[in-house]
């Protein structure tokens, strides 16, 4: 419990400043709220854990796959702040493994075997803005849904499925580039609790018989770095293009606690986003 | 200001946590069930196990392939990934650089090349294994008994399959202990609880007292219980075995000292 309190503390401590001095700085008359669809193509790759200790080091094989991702968003703009709302889902797809030298020793290619869902919330301040630079502050949470599917080549499965919430600190900065082009950089570090996710774990042998089963919650870590450009139309709307480079480092045991005794999940995974975003 | 920049370095990168190793410079050697991954000659300035040796290690792996799922009576399909790293490196990409960790999960462990290894001949009658039985035993029991709820299952299986902790026979180290120092023999309560204690005591002691288990109540009976959380463990037992944790204790002291 209290070390619950001391994570939520830190984290109001870090946001409470920001909020407080953004109310300041925005001069701006807002825009009006807008819709927005994104198109996505996602490379995911799991890695194995290497190396246990404190550095960690993520290693051979790694379980991978590419999928596209769909996305819905809704951006509110209000005197002080901008709010969006995010909705991405991305299709089912089948994984394989590299040991290394590039060969899959480990999984069958089997349709279903990973998608994923994000519910996000950002809340953005601007911080300063100096000629063509601004830069917002702000926070950001949401839901994270993984389902993975290990089919293994011996035809033993591990399904593993969690809800995960997640709460942090973002930034991003803007440089108008032209009167219609805009340069975004952005940075969001989440912080997944394991006291509010919860993952199950299925393991099923190879004649289908469901040989161990157990729940996780999972204590991550992830931080999202984005470049995109974007560009103004006549009509109001705008095109972006951009990448985010996405990594995630954690583990789950069977019961709530940032010290896992014994290890049921993990993820040590390095995601790459290209996305096309139409903001109507 | 302040304030954000100490967060944003604090927080800008999970590479302070983890990164990626992305080195691929491997010689592989494949045979039955195990694909080893290990380093070409003249990679680092410690030794790399030569063609031959890789041969040997494959082949003896496999006999440990069989001989764990003949002693916990359950079948396994999968490949094993071995990645053999050379001592001078393996500090800093696997965490030890006096033997390894597995990753049942994807099938695969970690070891360390040491060349010059004591002698000695297995429980399998393998003479001298570069690689012993400790880690394979990780990658199968997870995989077919589920994910361990407590150490004493986790390594105790691992031990007693291998048979050898630190080059000796785990029941010659026992029995050691037995003799010089009693302080270190275990109970089945400390087995459960005392989970910090030191590699060298604990080891030996969960690997002998699961090959009491198994020998007393039977490797079925036993499978059961290897998933099973600390807090559970005692009535389950008491519940598969018919026979209470104080009983088993009691004739597990028995058993200790007449080994």
């Amino acid at each position: 419990m209290a070390e619950r309190l001391h994570i939520f503390f830190v984290l109001i401590l870090f946001l409470i400043p920001l909020a407080a001095s953004a109310q300041e700085v925005s001069s701006e008359s807002p825009d009006e709220n807008c819709w927005s669809l994104s198109l996505e193509w996602l490379d995911y790759r799991s890695y194995s854990q290497q190396n246990n200790d404190f550095p960690m080091k993520a290693g051979y094989p790694v379980i991978r796959t590419q999928t596209t991702v769909l996305g819905l968003g809704y951006h509110i703009f209000g005197a002080q702040a901008r709010h969006t709302i995010g909705l991405d889902f991305g299709f089912p797809a089948s994984l394989d493994s590299d040991n290394g030298g590039g060969e899959n020793h480990l999984l069958r290619d089997q349709m279903m075997s990973y998608y994923r869902m994000g519910l996000d919330y950002h809340l953005h301040w601007q911080l300063f803005r100096w000629e063509k630079l601004s830069m917002d502050h702000g926070m950001t949470s949401g839901l994270l849904y993984e389902n993975r599917n290990l089919h293994y080549l011996s035809g033993s499965k591990e399904r593993t499925e969690d809800v995960n919430f997640y709460l942090g600190p973002a930034l991003q900065l803007q440089y108008q580039l032209h009167d219609q082009w805009i340069l975004e950089g952005a940075f969001d570090a989440r912080f997944y609790v394991p006291y509010v996710n919860y993952g199950t774990l299925d393991a099923i042998n190879d004649e289908g018989m469901l040989s161990f089963t157990s729940e996780y919650h999972g204590f991550y870590y992830q931080t999202l770095f984005s470049l995109a450009v974007s560009r103004k139309m006549l009509n109001g709307s705008s095109i972006q293009l951009g990448v985010v480079k996405n990594d995630v480092v954690g583990f789950a045991g069977r019961e709530p606690s940032f010290r896992v005794k014994e290890v049921v999940h993990f993820k040590l995974d390095r995601l790459l986003h290209f996305y096309l975003r139409y903001t109507l | 200001m302040g304030l954000m920049a100490a967060l944003f370095l604090l927080t800008s990168c999970t590479d302070f946590i983890a990164d990626v190793d992305h080195q691929k410079d491997w010689k592989t050697e494949e045979y039955g069930n195990i694909l080893l991954h290990y380093r070409p000659e003249g990679f680092s300035s410690s030794p790399s196990p030569s063609a031959q040796e890789a041969k040997r290690i494959v082949q003896n792996q496999n006999v440990y392939y069989r001989g764990i799922q003949d002693s916990i009576r359950r079948s396994f399909h999968d490949k094993v990934l071995v990645y053999l790293y050379n001592q001078d490196e393996a500090d800093a990409l696997i965490g030890t650089d006096g033997g390894g960790h597995a990753i049942p999960k994807f099938n695969c462990y970690y070891y360390t090349y040491i060349a010059n290894r004591k002698k000695l001949v297995d429980q399998y009658q393998v003479e001298d294994p570069v690689i012993g039985a400790h880690e394979l035993a990780h990658v199968i029991t997870h995989r077919l008994l589920g994910y361990p709820g407590t150490k004493m299952m986790s390594e105790g299986y691992a031990v007693w399959l291998d048979g050898i902790y630190g080059g000796y026979r785990i029941a010659d180290i026992v029995r050691s202990y037995r003799h010089q120092q009693p302080e270190k023999i275990l109970t089945p309560n400390q087995l459960l609880t005392e989970t910090n204690r030191k590699e060298s005591v604990y080891y030996p002691n969960a690997g002998v007292f699961l090959r009491f288990l198994v020998n007393a109540y039977g490797v079925e009976s036993i499978n059961m219980l290897f998933s099973r959380p600390s807090e559970n463990l005692k009535d389950e037992f008491h519940y598969v075995t018919n026979t209470t944790w104080e009983e088993m204790s009691a004739r597990y002291n028995s058993y200790i000292e007449a080994l």
